[in-house]
């Protein structure tokens, strides 16, 4: 009984030692006519599993391979930490340079940039960018009972020396930069109440009524509280996207109700959001190509739109290419930096 | 109602739908004694596969894999003292002891069973709740939440280990240590010296198996050759899981009033069963007559956690699918699953989807049921490594500590965060310090730091007049002067 036991649990611990090895195994050579074949592709997805970022690696594990020519293995690796910080840095710095290691962006490392936060070991525009789903953009709402149901609105409540309440998970996150962007942009006086642990919370305190509003991405609302919208139970004021959102057709973008002179700074503002997905610097050009043209083609498949519909994300494709640009002359716009620096600090 | 109930009934007894949640309870059961891969690993990596099926079949299998977790995860904290999960680290506490004593048959036995009673009155309770579910939440606010955060830390503290100060030291240590990392509310980093690694806080599972698992395994180790953890115990002892079923049936009420925790806390978004466990285990110490055993090895001990942490899960349920506020990192998990399949979790799923909800309460009761027996058909099997020399055991068991260790988050410091809480954790017990109220202090540090924030913000101190924050504070105040009469008395008699 007693070899038979210590037996079992020697086999055991030896299938473990094997399943760590294979995880860690490093991608095999070229062969074929694609670099990618027999490879194995890892998609680090910066966040523990569940929630949004996971979700999306996921959903690229699930649909890119296909695409790839030579059909590589996909796997998903999570690095959870300082909000995506810690797979940027080791994306950045220690993944192979060869289109094997793909991760997903969080748009608060922009934000990081713009404030100089001496934990960031990369130069956000050199990463090599894959491309970009859902710029989903966010909707900026308050409790249609709140004196606050429209920027004039609050601009009369604020002369009697009233403030909308908004909840936000943290100083970086979407959810504390739009409003304080719309303070800045719109000349407006609105308190943000951060530090939330995650969108449920926040979405309780206005339903208690200890909260006003939030700006929440235009997906996350409707696959949580499109209830909310049926009731008028909230008061949506603005979308922070550069169209209108066809589900709310009445709803303002942002843009329409802002002064002309600050739309540079919306467009900065819009850049940052969305799903987005990068390589290491140095990745070759060649096979920089193959990737973004696959993820390109990936982003027609039926199935995968299906998927992204029912995440509740609305899909918009830029391609990596493209996003490179775009960091770049992000990166170097003093005012939208500054901007960023200003509404953050 | 009925018609729903009917159908839901008709949808889950068919050859398919069993097959797939007993293929998830052996699943999860497989992969559950994996150290650090746990049940949310597990649904992430099969969620590709679970989109394609149909959204009953993949939600009875989602339910199977869950399921088995919440009650398997006792088994490792039993036998070694290795809390499989936070939500073990209260079993801890007298399951261990038990099975040095040669009792870890009678204690899994007792687990498991409370476990199942317990997952079953939950989900009785929240299924007779639900009207009454979103008032309840509406009224449970931040201020509430701190001060239920606030009680858990000081029962803890005072009721664990028979030494008040020690355990009050211990518990504000642990919210130190908590403290290291982002701050919530201000970004500033505390106490990370510049490393990546401590921005987001050392990880709960390195710092329990560092303070439990090593310091038993050294104090096993050092024994003389030969030795077996249930060492106290004569290799012929009798102890059977049936012993462990009467001991439920004789704390029949511990373990309803303890379901009853578990319930409540597991549809306050935002507290999880880490809270229940304790809340729990420290009202079966509070409730108890005679106390000088826990700790030591009481049944009671094992019997109002694992009760509590399963009735928490079937609140957590509750508030996924009928509210769509997952209350844990598994539950959003399993929200992302839901979407996928095309279910929106929120109000709808009580009145468009009912059938799907009713399957869903099937299934968390048959899995449970069959998760119990799975796990009371191999009790004996189990029981038996308490038996075997420790020197067999030690190599397995190091790799396993280690992996679960490692899992964390992949980095170094996992290992090293190990190591340091291990010198910590052998400290502690040579010197007759209490160690739960370090991982208690610790895990309720950032929701106590959170909510008090929130509170301060948004209600200024007006929050002090809200009258179940004034019962809960009562409540605390009342945990204490228990407390220190009793250790005044217990000094008196010595």
């Amino acid at each position: 009984m007693e070899s038979k036991t210590f037996r079992n649990s020697m086999l055991c611990v030896l299938a473990l030692l094997l399943m760590l090895a294979f995880s860690l195994q490093p991608a095999g050579a070229q062969s074929g006519d694609s670099p990618f074949k027999g490879q194995t592709i890892t998609i680090i997805a910066g966040s523990s599993p569940g929630g949004g970022t996971d979700s999306l690696a996921r959903l690229l594990s699930r649909h890119f391979s296909k695409y790839i020519p030579g059909n590589p293995k996909i796997v998903v690796s999570n690095v959870a930490g300082a909000a995506g910080l810690i797979a940027a840095n080791n994306l950045y710095n220690k993944s192979p340079k060869d289109g094997t290691a793909i991760g997903t962006m969080a748009t608060g490392l922009t934000f990081r940039t713009a404030l100089k936060d001496s934990a960031i070991k990369f130069e956000l525009e050199k990463f090599t960018y894959l491309g970009q789903i859902a710029s989903e953009g966010n909707f900026v709402y308050l409790r249609s009972e709140t004196p606050f149901t429209s920027v004039e609105a609050i601009k009369k409540a604020n002369k009697e020396g009233k403030k909308p309440k908004f909840g936000a998970q943290a100083k970086e996150h979407n959810s504390n930069v739009v409003p304080m962007a719309m303070e800045a942009i719109l000349g407006i006086d609105v308190e943000v109440v951060y530090g939330y642990p995650g969108t449920a919370e926040i979405l309780l305190d206005i339903e208690r009524g200890a909260l006003d509003g939030r700006a929440q991405s235009r997906g996350s609302l409707f696959a949580t509280r499109s209830n909310w919208l049926e009731k008028n139970f909230i008061k949506v004021l603005a979308v922070t996207s550069p169209q209108r959102d066809s589900r709310l057709p009445n709803v303002p973008t942002l843009e329409e109700i802002s002064p002309a002179d600050k739309k540079p700074l919306l467009e900065a503002m819009y850049s940052v959001q969305g799903r987005t997905f990068a390589m290491p610097p140095g990745v070759p050009a060649d096979r920089a190509k193959i990737l973004r043209d696959a993820f390109a083609a990936m982003f027609k498949d039926k199935d995968f739109q299906q998927d992204v519909d029912k995440l509740g994300w609305n899909d918009e494709l830029i391609r990596g290419e493209d996003l490179n640009k775009k960091v770049d002359a992000l990166i170097h716009n003093e005012s939208a930096m500054g901007f960023f620096r200003k509404i953050l600090q | 109602m009925l018609d729903a109930i009917v159908t839901a009934t008709g949808e889950i007894f068919t050859l398919s739908r069993m097959g797939w949640l007993l293929g998830g309870v052996l699943l999860g059961s497989v992969i559950g004694f994996v150290p650090g891969i746990g049940g949310r690993t597990t649904l992430a990596i099969l969620l590709p596969f679970i989109v394609k099926m149909d959204p009953a079949s993949a939600l009875v299998l989602i339910v199977g894999i869950h399921a088995i977790g919440n009650t398997a995860d006792t088994i490792p904290a039993i036998l070694f003292g290795i809390p499989g999960s936070t939500s073990a680290t209260a079993t801890v506490m007298d399951g261990f002891p038990m099975a040095k004593k040669g009792e870890a048959e009678r204690a899994m036995g007792a687990s498991f069973l409370s476990s199942g009673i317990g997952g079953l009155i939950g989900a009785f309770t929240v299924l007779a709740t639900i009207p009454m579910i979103r008032p309840l939440i509406l009224t449970f606010g931040n201020p509430e939440f701190f001060m239920t955060a606030i009680l858990a830390i000081v029962m803890i503290a005072l009721l664990t280990g028979g030494a008040p100060v020690k355990g009050l030291i211990v518990g504000g240590l642990g919210l130190l240590i908590g403290m290291i990392g982002d701050a919530p509310q201000t970004g500033v980093q505390r106490w990370t010296f510049d490393q990546l690694y401590l921005s987001d806080g050392i990880p709960l599972i390195p710092i329990a198996l560092g303070v439990f698992a090593i310091p038993e395994l050294i104090d096993m180790t050092l024994g003389a050759t030969g030795t077996r953890i249930a060492a106290a115990a004569p290799i012929t002892s009798i102890s059977t899981k049936w012993r462990g079923v009467k001991d439920v049936a004789a704390n029949w009420w511990l373990l309803v009033r303890s379901s009853f925790i578990g319930s409540w806390i597991g549809i306050l978004p935002g507290i999880g069963s880490s809270s229940a466990i304790w809340l729990a285990y420290g009202h079966a110490v509070q409730s108890g007559k005679d106390k000088e055993n826990f700790g030591k090895g009481d049944v009671r001990g094992v019997i109002a956690p694992e009760a509590a942490n399963n009735a928490s899960d079937a609140g957590d349920w509750c508030l996924t699918l009928a509210f769509g506020i997952p209350g844990s990192a598994t539950m959003s998990l399993i929200m992302a699953a839901m979407l996928l399949l095309g279910l929106t979790p929120g109000p709808k799923m009580l009145t468009d989807h009912l059938n799907l909800t009713l399957v869903i309460v099937w299934s968390l009761v048959l899995a449970n049921l069959m998760a119990t027996g799975l796990c009371f058909a191999f009790t004996k099997q189990l029981a038996g490594i308490t038996k075997l020399p420790v020197h067999y055991l030690f190599p397995v068991l190091i790799v396993l500590i280690f992996l679960a260790a490692y899992q964390s988050t992949a980095d170094w410091g996992d290992l090293v965060a190990l190591l340091g809480f291990s010198v910590i954790g052998v400290c502690m017990k040579r010197f007759g310090w209490p160690r739960p109220p370090l991982i208690v202090g610790m895990v309720l540090q950032r929701l106590a730091e959170t909510y008090f924030f929130l509170t301060i913000k948004l209600y200024g101190f007006s929050w002090l007049t809200r009258p179940i924050v004034i019962i809960i504070f009562g409540l605390t105040v009342w945990t204490i002067v228990h407390a220190v009469r009793r250790h005044s008395k217990a000094k008196a008699q010595a």
